[in-house]
């Protein structure tokens, strides 16, 4: 088997990984959202278990949250009420957007397998009192994670946790680069199949894996790259579906802007004494998500993708009805048009009524 | 060197075949149930008029949201890219073009060459399309043809219709009704909304004065009068506005041949 045979097994079944480490006791805890910072939940001895959403129609849900929710977080609390996260020891959530702290509510009181928490996050960066708030919020964290793994967390194994990861992002990096290539050796679905991997498995696993991997592929040609060079964009996209009908239609998707990709790992921590301080400021020094304040910097990361990777045109994914994201679009469109062209559309994160959208991504790509 | 363009929209299937850059033959009809077979029929009565069979057509574009599933078509190209390449064989200076066909609605714009250069779409249902407008024309026991040129003949003045939605339109189309209005004000009310809502599409891809119109919607002067007043402008059609797509195939299908330098066999 290839190591991307492996890697596309476990993107197809992911639970495997928990059920083996389950199986000799590990605490396995879930969480939504860049800004739960992974290491400190590693450090206590358990494993970070991104939960990523199914593209099934929304049922239950409807009852519980106004239709106009975003409907990301509605499949979570559907997938929630049906038992299927109850195998987490817990589930973490940053407080970033409405739709987000209304699924805290409804969870707890709802969900009683999974005990569900809050971390509040600031949504200014670069700000003394919003680093002295987040360290505070950081603390209590960690004290939570201590106390639901029953292990303390030294400064030590904080740090150890903070390499690990840093190791996991520079190798996503290294692989995602050899993107820019004229023929990349990796479709954009693939990619996002092998980060969304990378982000569930235990790092130690991916890490070894990622490092076979790019000796596999240095040499790989994608079949189709003659057509248009691609960003995609958008709010949460956790299912290559959408890449694929980009690439169907003859897009090459050679770089993105997503969480469940490369904003996963673009970036890493900068050394520091203090390993909480380098969490705290890698999450407010680096630009990553519409939630955040000042948006001018994300800005210049999609300039930077697009000037590295040639992108020829951006497509948004905007989830309904994912309000963070609808405005930066709003905003962002613009300045980006002036010398990429852009196709914004709305999708649905059950992925239904493609067919239409296949019409527009196909003219996109035909006048591109 | 002979080309045909085949547009299978949701209402009505084109074809159109064409001889260098001279139209030999064309033709358009329902779309049924099955779009192959549709594709199939519409290709057929167009080659019997032309004289010619499948064999003689060197190469097949399709179009129209139907464009996968024409089973002998060589390439499939979107009808938005195709509206722009058939309006600006017709009418070379053209720079936004509008096509309102049976399910949705579209404004684009090209370049010089007819190349889009950008484009909007309604395609969340059916208002703002050719089939409201049927729906219009029923409710209203009018035929469709007529309808254009009687809302242009009114007593009184009513509203735009405000309602988006064709169900909802209908129960206001209603009320008109029951509260003794004329038929013809009613359905200048609904020429009317249609004609705004094109507008404001027209609006998001930029306003341009070459303007053309395709689609079917084309062919009722109401709506047409009503947008020309509206955006100041005087709208190019062309004899037969609902081959526009097709015609814009052909003309794809003969471009792609000259780029290949030879004939494909078939
Ligand atoms: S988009 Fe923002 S809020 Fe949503 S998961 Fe990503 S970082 Fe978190
Ligand atoms: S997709 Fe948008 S609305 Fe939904 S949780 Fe993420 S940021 Fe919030």
């Amino acid at each position: 088997m290839t190591t991307m045979e492996r890697i596309m097994g476990i993107f197809d079944d992911p639970e495997q990984i928990v059920r083996d480490l389950k199986a000799k006791g590990k605490k396995v805890i879930g969480y939504r959202c860049l800004y739960v910072p992974e290491e400190i939940i590693h450090a206590a001895g358990m494993l970070p278990y991104s939960t990523f959403g199914t593209p099934e129609p929304i049922t239950k849900a409807d009852s519980y949250f106004q239709p106009c929710a975003c409907e990301f977080v509605r499949n979570i609390f559907d997938l929630g009420l049906d038992g299927k996260f109850d195998f987490l020891d817990g589930l973490v959530l940053s407080n970033t957007c409405d739709a987000v702290r209304h699924l805290k509510n409804m969870w707890t009181t709802y969900i009683g397998s999974v005990p569900c928490y809050m971390l509040n996050n600031p949504q200014k960066m670069y700000d003394e009192s919003a680093f002295k708030f987040y360290r505070h919020e950081l603390e209590g964290f960690k004290k939570t994670m201590e106390d639901l793994s029953g292990n303390k967390i030294s400064d030590a194994s904080l740090r150890k946790s903070i390499d690990l990861y840093d190791e996991t992002r520079r190798l996503l990096k290294e692989l995602n680069e050899l993107r820019k290539r004229d023929v990349p050796p990796i479709s954009g679905a693939e990619a996002l199949r092998i980060s969304m991997a990378s982000i569930l498995m235990p790092k130690e696993e991916t890490n070894a894996l990622l490092l076979q991997l790019i000796d596999e592929v240095k040499t790989r040609e994608i079949k189709d790259a003659d057509g248009p060079r691609i960003m995609v964009t958008g709010s949460i996209i956790d299912n290559p579906t959408l890449i694929e009908l980009v690439e169907d239609m003859g897009g090459v998707v050679v770089a993105d802007d997503l969480c469940t990709s490369m904003k996963y790992f673009w970036y890493q921590t900068k050394p520091n004494e203090d390993p909480m301080d380098a969490i705290v400021r890698f999450n407010l020094e680096r630009s990553v998500c519409a939630c955040m304040h000042p948006s001018e910097e994300r800005y210049d990361f999609l300039q930077e993708v697009i000037g590295g990777f040639a992108v020829d045109g951006i497509i948004y994914f905007n989830v309904k009805y994912c309000h963070p994201f609808v405005y930066e679009s709003a905003t962002f469109r613009k300045k980006l048009e002036e010398e990429t062209p852009v196709l914004a559309l709305e999708v649905d994160h059950s992925l239904s009524g493609l067919g239409q959208l296949k019409t527009r991504v196909q003219a996109f790509i035909e006048m591109l | 060197m002979i080309t045909a363009g085949i547009d299978i929209g949701s209402l009505t299937g084109k074809a159109v075949i064409l001889k260098d850059n001279e139209i030999l033959a064309w033709n358009l009809i329902p779309t049924g149930p099955d779009s192959s077979e549709t594709a199939q029929e519409v290709t057929d009565m167009t080659l019997k008029g032309a004289g010619l069979s499948l064999d003689d057509m060197d190469y097949i574009v399709s179009t129209g949201y139907g464009r996968v599933v024409v089973p002998f078509s060589d390439k499939n190209i979107t009808e938005i890219t195709c509206h722009a390449k058939g309006a600006h064989w017709f009418f070379p200076g053209v720079r936004m073009i509008l096509d309102m066909g049976g399910q949705d609605c579209k404004a684009i714009r090209c370049n010089a060459t007819g190349k889009v250069t950008n484009f909007a779409m309604n395609d969340k249902c059916a208002a703002g399309a050719g089939r409201s407008m049927e729906i219009m024309a029923d409710l209203l026991e009018t035929p469709l043809e007529k309808m254009g040129k009687l809302s242009l003949d009114i007593k009184e003045r009513l509203a735009p219709l405000s309602s988006t939605c064709v169900v909802f339109a209908r129960t206001e189309v209603l009320g008109h009704l029951h509260e003794g209005a004329h038929k013809n004000d009613v359905l200048a009310g609904a020429c009317e909304a249609l004609a705004e809502r094109v507008k404001s599409l027209l609006k998001r891809v930029g306003i341009e004065a070459d303007f053309v119109i395709s689609g079917g919607i084309a062919k009722n002067i109401g709506v047409v009068k009503r947008i020309e007043e509206k955006m100041g402008l005087k709208a190019n059609i062309c004899f037969e506005p609902q081959i526009v797509g097709a015609l814009g195939a052909a003309v794809f299908a003969r471009e792609i041949l000259e780029k290949k330098g030879k004939r494909k066999k078939r």
